[in-house]
């Protein structure tokens, strides 16, 4: 851990105009940024909600760039490169290897624990049923997804390797076109794409509660680059208050909160209000319990999750090594969901 | 003394009748040959001068058969010229040599295109004639500019054409180099009694080398003056050196350059 | 070139020691961490590993295999059919007219841009990855093609003429070598073009090739296996660059002379 703590630093100091910027962020302290950048997807979640409204923006007194990421992994580069301040439902994945590499970025909040949010979908005429049936066939994912993560973790939990099923790597758009001329059997992957191959001759083959049982819990979560979270702790709980805004009104007025989502997705009211059903958005509240984040000083289960998912990186020599539990525990910074919930 | 008499043949074994050419169209349009008549005999060594812009070359390259006439034509033993042809050789000022061809490859062009059995001799015979039968291996670009020259002279010449067309083939050499050329050239031509198209700049040249100097002039381009000359049926017996200061020499070629100074002053 | 002048390959020697010094300096005085600069020790480890145990699955030299056939598969396809178009196209006036359109439309077209119709119309097999690359190789080929046949230089194609040479017999014996220079200068760079493209190519349902590789141990910042991968193909892609180079100048020896 100490290694690690001092190498971020070595970094911080080391890489020119990033770490003069991160310094200079400390040194200042300043109630409000004048700029936030914040990377989020085009999705149909409450997060749409504060975001169409401009919430967000009141709540960091400041003017928000918007900047639609393509991974989680692009999240994370681009707040090491420190043009990203905050990362809106970025995927659990992708921040704990973030956060086993020491990258300069705090867990702060929880959007969705995804569940049945992201499943795998097979071709109902290729009949498959059980794991076995899966021997010889052809898969996608987006590869580093959480997806991607429940896949590998559905064929280790059955004794699958990829010699047995042959796992390819494509986008979400790419998916849906390789799918449409037949050329693979299933894909795990999340809506639109999802949907579409539903609607086109795909069934779902239900994973996702056997393998959160197992420990593959997948998430998406509220990042926030370090130095910002250090020059302006009340931004960062500001920012999670306006989520929870979002959060009550999607509670309180479904359909009205599916019209808003809607139109900052380009979909239909209808589209909106089904999407929204398939994730578990987590309370501000709940985020705070053991079973999730935990509270300042009591972390929470989740931080053997992301070190349990980091450890399978490591295996997957996605990522060179992990750290400890302590480290992902420390990275997870309650006090601003405290602050906000209250 | 005209060339008809040195050498009675008949005198339309090429014939240009009311020959012009018109480059462009409206008012950009250049005459660029103004019905120009000529016509000689075969065996004849023809030399063409003027200044820039009279149209010489482009009056060869109507015989040559690369330019059509805007009006009148062209015809070689009664037969019109419709396009290029192998009866016609052409030799250009810069060689235009094939350099992917060997020296051998490049004599032997000709006769290989038309499938002829005795290509190899035939080459062998005009690269010994030109003495580069030693670089038959070598490529273009390992040879020197003259000897550039007299292999693109060889490779018209293994075509076996019935006239040869030389657009100012000289021009390019320094004078030593020029000299030589010249003097093997007409040794070719005595030889062969073939029908040469002289295209040069330098009057000089084309007095002793010519039977006979078509003098042209500019804007349009026309055919002034033809001037029959001896000295080329004589240089045999008496070489250059003796040619080229002998009276009769110089007072021709006197007469063809205040020919063209007369045109630089209207 | 003054006589105290170091020799050019001395001075490359020294650039690139210079480099390497730089490097192992920045690297080993942790100063940069090795998620984004790994040092020269942690990319020979790196490609140690890739050489001992793979990459996801597959072996290193069957991640390189599989990027060399799809290299070569789009290259030769996309230079040879580039290369009739265009020399089609440099003698045949309505050729050009007919092909120009769509080769200029196709030349600054980025390749990921038609990424999924590639997959939609070809699938996702080696077969839309090659005509990715095919794609890329054709258009400068057929450019280079063309061009090569407009210079050719016009005293030859009448010194043929004038020997009695056929519009074919043109065309056979002076037309497509006159323009065999510019062709293979065109191959050169149509091979540069494919390489450049393999990574776009790899993203196509990828799970094989360096390129894909490269990609993928890009997303978690895996920087000693993306530095060893950069390394093998640029070692590749210089390799392959020097043998059309060298073929170049044994095929046209006599090109700018």
């Amino acid at each position: 851990m100490t290694t690690i703590m001092t190498t971020r630093r070595a970094v911080l100091a080391g890489m020119g105009g990033l770490g003069a910027l991160a310094l200079a962020g400390r040194i200042a302290r300043a109630a409000a940024p004048s700029a936030v950048n914040v990377g989020f997807f085009t999705e149909t979640k409450p997060t749409m909600i504060a975001k169409g409204e401009g919430w967000f923006d009141d709540a960091v007194k400041a003017k928000i760039t918007w900047t639609e990421m393509g991974s989680g992994a692009e999240i994370n580069t681009a707040i090491t490169a420190g043009s990203c301040d905050i990362g809106l439902a970025t995927g659990s994945v992708a921040t704990a290897a973030a956060i086993a590499q020491g990258l300069p970025l705090q867990l702060i909040g929880m959007v969705d624990n995804i569940g049945p949010g992201e499943e795998l979908v097979v071709r109902a005429s290729a009949g498959l049923k059980t794991p076995a049936d899966f021997k010889g066939k052809k898969l996608a994912t987006p590869f580093g997804s959480t997806s991607h993560f429940r896949l590998l973790g559905f064929l280790k939990t059955n004794d699958l390797t990829q010699r047995d099923v042959t796992v390819l790597d494509m986008k979400p758009a790419a998916i849906d076109a390789a799918w449409s001329r037949g050329e693979i059997d299933g894909a795990y992957v999340w809506s639109p794409a999802k949907a579409k191959l539903l609607a086109s001759g795909g069934e779902l083959y239900k994973t996702w509660d056997v393998l959160e049982k197992a420990g593959y819990v997948i998430a998406d979560l509220i990042v926030v680059r370090t130095g910002f979270v250090q020059s302006y702790p009340d931004a960062v709980s500001a920012f999670l208050g306006a989520y929870g805004k979002a959060l009550d009104m999607y509670r309180q007025k479904p359909d009205e909160a599916a019209a808003i989502v809607a139109k900052q997705a380009g979909v239909s009211a209808s589209v909106a209000a089904a999407d929204l059903k398939e994730y578990d958005f987590i309370s501000l509240k709940d985020q705070l319990t053991p079973r999730w984040l935990g509270a300042p000083g009591q972390p929470g289960k989740f931080a053997e999750t992301l070190k349990s998912t980091a450890d399978f990186l490591v295996a997957q020599k996605s990522i060179k090594s992990a750290p400890a539990l302590d480290a992902f525990q420390k990275a997870t910074r309650t006090e601003f969901l405290a602050k906000a919930s209250a | 003394m005209s060339a008809a008499s040195v050498r009675p043949t008949a005198r339309d074994f090429v014939r240009f009748d009311g020959v012009s050419v018109r480059y462009g169209t409206g008012t950009s349009a250049v005459q660029a040959l103004e019905r120009a008549d000529l016509s000689f005999a075969a065996g004849d060594f023809i030399c063409i001068v003027g200044p820039s812009g009279c149209g010489k070359t482009t009056l060869m390259q109507t015989l040559a058969g690369f330019l059509k006439p805007t009006s009148g034509e062209v015809s070689l033993e009664g037969k019109v010229v419709e396009g290029p042809g192998p009866e016609r050789g052409v030799v250009f000022q810069q060689p235009a040599l094939f350099p992917w061809m060997t020296v051998a490859a490049n004599a032997g062009f000709g006769p290989r295109l038309r499938g002829s059995r005795d290509v190899d001799a035939r080459a062998e015979t005009w690269l010994r004639t030109v003495g580069l039968w030693e670089f038959r291996d070598r490529y273009p670009y390992e040879l020197s500019g003259g000897m550039q020259q007299r292999l693109a002279i060889a490779r018209a010449l293994c075509g076996e054409p019935k006239i040869l067309l030389m657009d100012e083939p000289f021009g390019a050499l320094d004078a030593l180099t020029r000299e030589r050329m010249q003097e093997e050239l007409h040794a070719v031509w005595r030889r062969t009694g073939m029908t040469v198209v002289f295209i040069t700049h330098s009057v000089e040249e084309a007095v002793y080398l010519g039977t006979e100097v078509v003098v042209m002039s500019p804007r349009p381009g026309r055919i002034v003056d033809r001037i029959a000359v001896r000295f080329a049926r004589e240089m045999a017996e008496d070489g250059i050196r003796a040619v080229k200061s002998d009276p009769e020499f110089i007072a021709t070629r006197e007469r063809v350059l205040s020919l063209i100074w007369q045109m630089g002053e209207t | 070139m003054s006589k105290a002048a170091l020799p050019d390959w001395a001075i490359t020697l020294l650039a690139a020691l210079l480099v390497l010094a730089l490097w192992v300096g920045v690297t080993s005085g942790g100063l940069v961490r090795d998620l984004f600069l790994p040092g020269p020790l942690d990319v020979w480890s790196g490609l140690q590993d890739l050489l001992d145990e793979g990459y996801k699955g597959r072996s290193l030299f069957e991640h390189i295999g599989m990027s060399l056939m799809r290299v070569l598969a789009g290259f030769l396809t996309g230079a040879l059919a580039g290369t009739a178009l265009g020399l089609a196209m440099g003698y045949l006036r309505p050729v050009d007219a007919l092909a120009s359109p769509f080769i200029e439309f196709l030349r600054p077209l980025p390749q990921l841009a038609y990424l999924v119709l590639l997959i939609v119309w070809l699938g996702i097999d080696e077969s839309s990855k090659i005509t990715m690359l095919f794609l890329a190789a054709l258009p400068v080929s057929a450019i280079a093609a063309r061009d090569g046949v407009r210079n050719v230089v016009p005293e030859r194609v009448r010194a043929a003429q004038a020997l009695g040479a056929s519009p074919w017999q043109v065309f056979r014996y002076v037309i497509a070598p006159g323009a065999l220079p510019e062709i293979l200068t065109g191959a050169r760079l149509a091979a540069g073009i494919v390489y450049g493209t393999l990574i776009a190519a790899e993203i196509i349902a990828g799970s094989s090739g360096i390129g894909w590789m490269i990609l993928d141990a890009g997303r978690f910042l895996r920087s000693d296996y993306v530095f060893a991968g950069i390394l093998i193909i640029g070692i590749a892609g210089f390799g392959i660059d020097r043998l059309l180079l060298w073929l170049e100048r044994r095929v046209v020896h006599w090109a700018g002379k």
